[in-house]
């Protein structure tokens, strides 16, 4: 029962997400409405497949995933980000266009 | 070899690391493992480790205990901030700068990738101890309190 509310709220996060991804102009925006569907998201579904498999290997497994993730997650956003922040993409600027 | 036998730690964790994620006992995987495990730990030599051990010293056990549901609930409550942003349509990106009290290079690692995590803001450069974060405006708080905010949130743990 609880995973099927994890999962659910998961769907939320993801729904959410994307509906930010296309209502917002700016690219900072974009980015930070979509590192949240990377890690709130992904972190809520392998807590919920933890919950679903109880206590064995598979969910030692999920656990050890969550935390790889968890280290290496931002890496990715940081890096698009700080490409567009050293290319002179200006946060006006993109808000003018 | 000399280098494996300089950081066997580093060494045996990604072999652990390995079969427990295989969860596989055939000798293809436990020698595919080995070889990977030995070219990640002589391929980080330097950036990780030197010949004097690890280069950054970690933060205390209890430090990191007390850290990662403070991160948790960080991560959940502004993602439904967030969310309500989303539905608004309320969402002015501004670029704040942080600047730790601390100069330990793991522990600046730790709080920026804290910082990514936590939906709303991201770690865009680091210099030294100065972080820049990409953080949403708020009207009611100026960027000095959004600052003193994030130092509140993370630092403070690892004093």
């Amino acid at each position: 029962m609880i995973y099927k509310g994890l999962l659910i709220l998961s769907w939320i996060y993801i729904i959410f997400g994307l509906i930010g991804i296309f209502r917002f102009n700016n690219m900072y925006v974009r980015l930070l409405t979509s590192s949240k569907i990377d890690t709130v998201a992904t972190i809520t579904i392998l807590i919920a497949l933890i919950v679903k498999s109880g206590i064995n290997d598979l969910s030692l497994r999920l656990l050890l995933i969550m935390i790889f993730i968890m280290i290496t997650n931002p890496v990715n956003n940081h890096i698009i980000c700080r490409s567009a922040y050293l290319n002179g993409i200006r946060i006006k600027g993109e808000i003018d266009k | 070899m000399k280098l494996i036998k300089e950081n066997y730690k580093l060494f045996i964790l990604l072999y652990i690391f390995w079969i427990i994620l295989t969860m596989n006992f055939d000798f293809t995987n436990l020698v595919t493992g080995l070889i990977i495990s030995i070219i990640t730990t002589i391929g980080s030599n330097g950036i990780l480790y030197d010949e004097h051990g690890f280069k950054v010293k970690g933060p205390k056990l209890l430090s990191m205990v007390k850290f990662i549901p403070r991160l948790m609930f960080e991560i959940y409550m502004s993602s439904f901030s967030y969310i309500i942003r989303i539905i608004k349509k309320d969402c002015d990106p501004v670029f704040v700068d942080v600047k730790l009290n601390t100069n330990n290079l793991l522990i600046i690692t730790i709080i920026s990738n804290a910082i990514t995590l936590t939906p709303g803001t991201i770690t865009i450069n680091t210099d030294k101890n100065k972080l820049i974060v990409l953080s949403i405006d708020d009207p009611e708080k100026k960027g000095k309190d959004l600052a003193e905010e994030i130092i509140e949130k993370y630092e403070k743990i690892f004093k």
